[in-house]
């Protein structure tokens, strides 16, 4: 019995001493976990959890470096890290129970290998990417490990990820527009394949392409890569916001000849039904058909569709086939 | 004058279409199928197009005995459609698991999907003479007993 009261005792204060609470102008979120020090380079888990996690966004932990002055950490690991979001979600980790946070004596990040048996290291705490601006949850908790064989080093790998040929950056959001043309491609320096994943829902991913299949919201497409010999495995995700798509017409003018009759498109590229109306007596239009006497203009319009795309408004120049 | 000929010519082209109606249901999330005909004399192939689908959700489409409220629409022409192939029933999906690749048909921008559906007397041992079938819309097995989506069109067939 004295040895459960000893251990429940030296337990209790481990705990406490690696908790951590809400101070005035910091971090508003609570998170307490087991021994935090002495841990294995090899590899180790953290075993921990929330006491009060943010509402405004959801969180990333990741191991990095030590941070200098308010910046943040130059070096983060790529492939030891969580994100913790109360919206769940492929590759999420609920803020509710306990999270299990590994980490190990070496990490890379960018190109970047850290021995954190001789840097100090810890958990950077932070908001996801839906608050990329907000740095107020920014919290370093240090870190440290016994000595002994860290895992072998191995070179992070560089991965390169573009959207229609622009590099998209890691944890930074890009727009991406309900069915916009997104072509994916991704590269690894070490010439691994790149796997590549959508986490939401509201995008897919399928040869090479991303798509979004809602006008609002956010979606996250992730990516990773198998160790090599000579490279650490990679991981990470490229977070969107979603906006409403670009609704279209096919037809930008007309050419035909003086007294004929025209079928013109009756549905948007997503489908909305289009009316047409002429801007001029040159042209008379009923319905989709337009017959022309003169050059005119028409113009074509179709609805918006909440949280899908916007309106259509589209100018057709006709002009009289000679 | 010539474009109001020309939409009369139209209109009477497609008079004969009206003794057969174009049938359209609507789904509760805005979703709607319609087919050109629900009334057949014989066993026949129909196109049917859907419009305004939740493309976040996956769909099956198919020739089904209706069931009683409030369960899923079975049996259904040919059963489970494994193979993708076949007019009986079609996986249509945007977002569907790996296994789906190559599957799954995905939706067309605006929620959007046309196939041809056959109609037939019987379903297994159903005979649609005797009992109510219809072209039926369910979410896939991904939102498992999410009855929201479903849609149907009742087809009637000597």
């Amino acid at each position: 019995m004295m040895k459960i009261r000893s251990l429940i005792a030296a337990t209790a204060i481990a705990i406490s001493t690696l908790a951590f609470i809400p101070q005035a102008q910091a971090e508003t979120f609570g998170w307490a976990s087991g021994p935090t020090t002495n841990l294995d380079p090899a590899g180790a888990t953290i075993n921990g959890g929330f006491t009060k996690f943010p509402t405004k966004a959801g969180m990333y932990i990741q191991q990095c470096i030590a941070p200098v002055g308010t910046a943040r950490p130059a070096t983060c690991s790529d492939t030891l890290q969580l994100w913790v979001t109360p919206a769940g979600g492929q590759g999420t980790t609920s803020p509710t129970g306990g999270i299990a946070m590994k980490v190990a004596g070496s990490i890379t990040g960018r190109g970047v290998t850290v021995d954190c048996t001789k840097v100090q290291c810890g958990l950077f705490f932070r908001l996801d990417h839906t608050a990329p601006t907000d740095f107020s949850e920014d919290k370093f908790l240090p870190i440290s490990f016994r000595e002994g064989a860290a895992a072998p080093v191995l070179a992070a790998d560089e991965i390169t990820v573009t959207l229609n040929g622009k590099t998209l950056v890691r944890n930074v959001p890009s727009n991406l527009a309900y069915r916009a043309e997104a072509k994916i491609l991704a590269t690894a320096k070490s010439g691994a394949a790149v796997t590549l994943t959508s986490l939401t829902p509201d995008c897919s991913y399928a040869n090479g392409i991303f798509t979004a299949l809602k006008g609002v919201g956010q979606c996250a497409l992730a990516y990773s890569t198998a160790a090599t010999a000579s490279t650490a495995a990679a991981t990470g995700n490229f977070p969107f916001i979603l906006v409403p798509g670009v609704q279209k017409i096919t037809l930008k003018s007309l050419s035909i000849a003086k007294g004929k009759t025209k079928a013109l498109p009756i549905e948007s590229n997503f489908g909305e039904a289009i009316s047409y109306k002429s801007n001029s007596k040159n042209c008379r239009v009923e319905l989709n058909l337009v017959e022309v006497k003169g050059s005119c203009t028409i113009t074509a319009s179709a609805p918006a569709k909440q949280d899908m795309w916007s309106a259509l408004k589209s100018t057709i120049k006709v002009t009289i086939k000679k | 004058m010539a474009l109001r000929v020309f939409i009369a010519c139209a209109l009477a082209l497609l008079a004969p279409a009206a003794a057969h109606a174009a049938v359209t249901s609507n789904g509760s999330n805005g979703a709607s199928i319609s087919i050109a005909q629900s009334k057949f004399t014989k066993e026949a192939k129909i196109k049917v197009t859907g419009k305004g689908f939740d493309e976040t959700v996956g769909i099956y489409l198919a020739y089904c005995v209706v069931p009683k409220k409030g369960a899923a629409p079975s049996p259904c022409g040919g059963g489970v459609n494994k193979s993708g192939t076949g007019e009986a029933s079609y996986w249509i999906s945007s977002n569907p698991p790996p296994y789906g690749d190559g599957l799954a048909i995905p939706f067309a921008p605006g929620g959007r999907f046309s196939e041809v559906v056959a109609v037939t007397r019987k379903i297994g041992k159903f005979d649609c003479r005797k009992v109510k079938c219809a072209i039926t819309v369910r979410s896939d097995h991904m939102h498992e007993g999410d009855r929201s989506h479903d849609i149907y069109i009742p087809i009637s067939i000597k």
